[in-house]
């Protein structure tokens, strides 16, 4: 049940790579968020204390259903619904992101996980996610793309915290998502200034910083 | 007073005196609330300071939030960065609110974000736990970021807008590395929620995995260095440095970049006493700091603005920190102490640049030539910082080179040598090219002159002072509190230690 919830995860990262319409893009990454969210219940279903289950629905909630709303709501504000012309090709990405997940695997399969009772998936899943994000930052011009990038590796960071710890320190949890939680708020009202000041949120505009 | 009381006040007060000073509507009220909440913390904070260094570590909150000598010693150089930033955000706004450029909204942003950054600063120094130092990591960014753009202009926006990116991303590589220390310390016969604890892990080194460590150590480099600005992740901090108002700046370069230095810190000697002392993280130091000094002197050479000029100086000055660091030994000592000095040193730049670029119109260095002129005080507070930062014997901050450099003597790293004075060697010259005319020529038109007030001269005076008096006279208490902190990054088995203990070691 685990490893599937694992490929999903990582199926909706090669659909946000190949994806060109920023409102599908929230969305997968929304979906994305809500299996987290499950995820974390499901890892530590037999030793479920309330501390495991607030962090878990807290998750699924700012993941799942937050972070979205935001985002659509921002993208109507900016009239921003499509990568225009990405630095890569969305075909180009998805063959980038298959040979990134094989690399992936590989990774994982060298550093050895202590113990065997986590899935082996869990750490070439998350490392495909760090790369996925950070590649969505580096090819998108959309700046909304590029948090959404941002969103994507820390869902990773995120899947190696609660599939690999049994008892992670619950403030430590909840202090993350809380701070990825203001990250977005300040993204967005960025967002909404640099709309204002540039007119459009294209971040190939932002050049005139050199040297 | 107790522990918990203590760390509790010198979290809330700054938080509070951010909050408090929203409510008001002159724009002189709301920064001097805001300003007096980093005062009142910092009278409380010298008291804990006091007591680490007399009495040894202080614990509070289950061990989550800790003090030690090299905790304790970071928070007196923070405190002193503030205080004096915050003394001259009063002068450098009061000059604002002269000419109407500054609005109560922009008054409430800086007020509402000044003080409360500097808890989450505070909560990264204090922080036990290495995960909640990394929410508290984050937090500096968070709270950091709109204080770039108090004045909203496309290029502060585009300043603001790099820096969230890229510290976040770096900050998203620590979360990852700190996830995967508390792996590596999956097998440790302890409560879960002491695992994370700093002390913890180093009283148990030799339960860790050592591939999941060194994992980790990476991440974290690359992470917390992202913030700390070394090379090549460097690339936010010219443009946010430059753009953001000049207290800002300081405390940015002042400040900050070591709160994040701080981090890789703590995670050197978990790292290298798991690997028995192998040497394996601080060569990942030296490499990185080789770098940031390289990359920056080539960058320092095609400068126009002053501000950006003063940025890649820290990214040189932060590369000789961790230089310092990677070479171990006198190099920690000396590492620790460069890191007072290139915090004061810099904050007076950053000041003089601020205030003088408000007289001129422009941070162009260029046109802003000629400064001794228009202001005596800054004039000498940019010409001397500027001096100070290229090692200009007596000042400490010589010293402290000058040391890190014998640790490479010592160590016979002869490549370490020639790149490290390379590097500083054209720092020096690029420098000093800047530095004269921006002192002495004829100004390139006729501008205001600054009047002299006693504020503006004390706070040139001040860290001279400091900068000067460290050069020509070490006192004995600094000199072993340096010691000591530097002591629990060193962590090497010294010589006494070395009997019998080396074969038991799996």
């Amino acid at each position: 049940m685990l490893d599937l919830l694992i490929i999903f995860v990582v199926l909706t990262n090669l659909r946000l790579l190949a994806t060109s319409r920023i409102e599908s893009l929230i969305s997968w990454t929304g979906f994305q968020g809500m299996l987290l969210g499950i995820f974390a219940l499901l890892s530590r279903w037999l030793h479920l204390t309330p501390d495991v289950f607030l962090v878990g629905v807290t998750a699924f909630a700012l993941k799942g259903i937050v972070f979205p709303i935001m985002l659509f709501r921002l993208t109507k504000t900016v009239h921003s619904s499509r990568e225009a012309d990405p630095y890569v090709g969305f075909i180009a990405s998805t063959i980038i992101g298959l040979l990134a997940f094989i690399a992936s695997l590989w990774l994982g399969e060298r550093i050895p996980l202590p113990g065997n009772d986590m899935s082996r998936l869990v750490l070439p899943a998350t490392l495909f996610s760090i790369f996925s994000g950070l590649f969505l930052i580096i090819s998108r011009k959309n700046a909304i793309s590029q948090v959404i990038g941002f969103l994507v590796m820390e869902n990773g960071a995120f899947m190696l915290g609660v599939g690999t710890l049994y008892y992670a320190p619950f403030l430590v949890e909840i202090g993350a998502l809380l701070d990825i939680l203001v990250a977005v708020l300040i993204w967005s009202v960025l967002i909404r200034f640099m709309n204002r000041a540039f007119h459009n949120i294209d971040t190939q505009r932002l050049t005139h910083l050199k040297g | 007073m107790s522990n918990e009381m203590i760390f509790s006040v010198m979290l809330v007060i700054p938080i509070l005196s951010g909050i408090f000073s929203q409510l008001f509507t002159s724009p002189r009220i709301v920064l001097r609330i805001s300003i007096s909440g980093v005062f009142l913390t910092t009278l409380i904070g010298c008291y804990a300071i006091f007591l680490t260094f007399s009495r040894g570590q202080i614990f509070a909150f289950h061990d989550w939030l800790f003090l030690d000598e090299l905790s304790a010693y970071h928070l007196t150089v923070m405190f002193m960065v503030f205080g004096l930033s915050s003394l001259f955000a009063l002068v450098y706004f009061g000059e604002e609110l002269r000419e109407k450029k500054l609005s109560i909204k922009q008054a409430r942003t800086f007020a509402g974000l000044w003080s409360p950054a500097m808890a989450a600063m505070l909560l990264v120094l204090i922080s036990n736990n290495l995960g909640i130092m990394w929410v508290g990591m984050e937090a500096t960014t968070l709270l950091t970021s709109f204080l770039v753009c108090v004045h909203v202009t496309r290029e502060s926006l585009e300043a603001t807008w790099k820096y969230m990116l890229i510290c976040s991303v770096g900050i998203g590589f620590a979360f990852l590395g700190t996830m995967l220390l508390r792996l590596a310390a999956k097998d440790l016969p302890l409560d879960p929620n002491q695992a994370l604890l700093w002390t913890n892990l180093m009283a148990n080194t030799a339960l860790l995995s050592p591939a999941l460590v060194k994992a980790a150590f990476i991440f974290a480099l690359v992470g917390y260095g992202t913030k700390a600005g070394l090379a090549p992740m460097h690339s936010w901090l010219p443009d946010a440095h430059s753009k953001a108002p000049s207290p800002v700046s300081a405390i940015f370069s002042g400040f900050m970049l070591n709160t994040a230095l701080y981090c890789i810190m703590r995670y050197i000697p978990i790292t290298e006493k798991t690997l028995g002392h192998s040497g394996w993280a601080l060569n990942f130091l030296t490499g990185f700091g080789l770098l940031s000094i390289l990359m920056s002197s080539a960058f320092i050479l095609f400068q126009h603005d002053v501000k950006r000029f003063l940025a890649y100086c820290s990214v040189e000055h932060i590369g000789i920190i961790a230089l310092g660091l990677g070479l171990g030994g006198l190099g920690t000592f000396a590492a620790l102490f460069h890191t007072l000095n290139h915090s004061l040193a810099k904050s007076l730049a950053f000041f003089s640049a601020g205030r003088l670029g408000q007289a001129f119109g422009s941070h162009n260095m260029e046109k802003m030539s000629g400064s001794f002129r228009v202001s005596p005080v800054w004039g000498t507070g940019i010409f001397a910082s500027i001096l100070v930062l290229i090692g200009i014997v007596p000042f400490s901050l010589f010293i402290s080179e000058f040391q890190i450099l014998k640790a490479a003597v010592d160590g016979n790293r002869i490549l370490v040598i020639i790149l490290f004075l390379a590097g500083t060697g054209v720092v020096f010259i690029g420098a000093l090219r800047y530095a004269l005319p921006l002192a002495f020529s004829q100004p390139a038109g006729h501008f205001e002159s600054i009047p002299v007030k006693k504020l503006d001269a004390f706070l040139v005076a001040a860290p001279l002072a400091i900068l000067l008096l460290l050069g020509l006279w070490m006192p004995k208490p600094f000199q072993s509190a340096l010691t000591r902190a530097a002591a629990i990054i060193q962590t090497a088995p010294t010589i006494p230690t070395s009997q019998g203990l080396l074969g038991g070691k799996p």
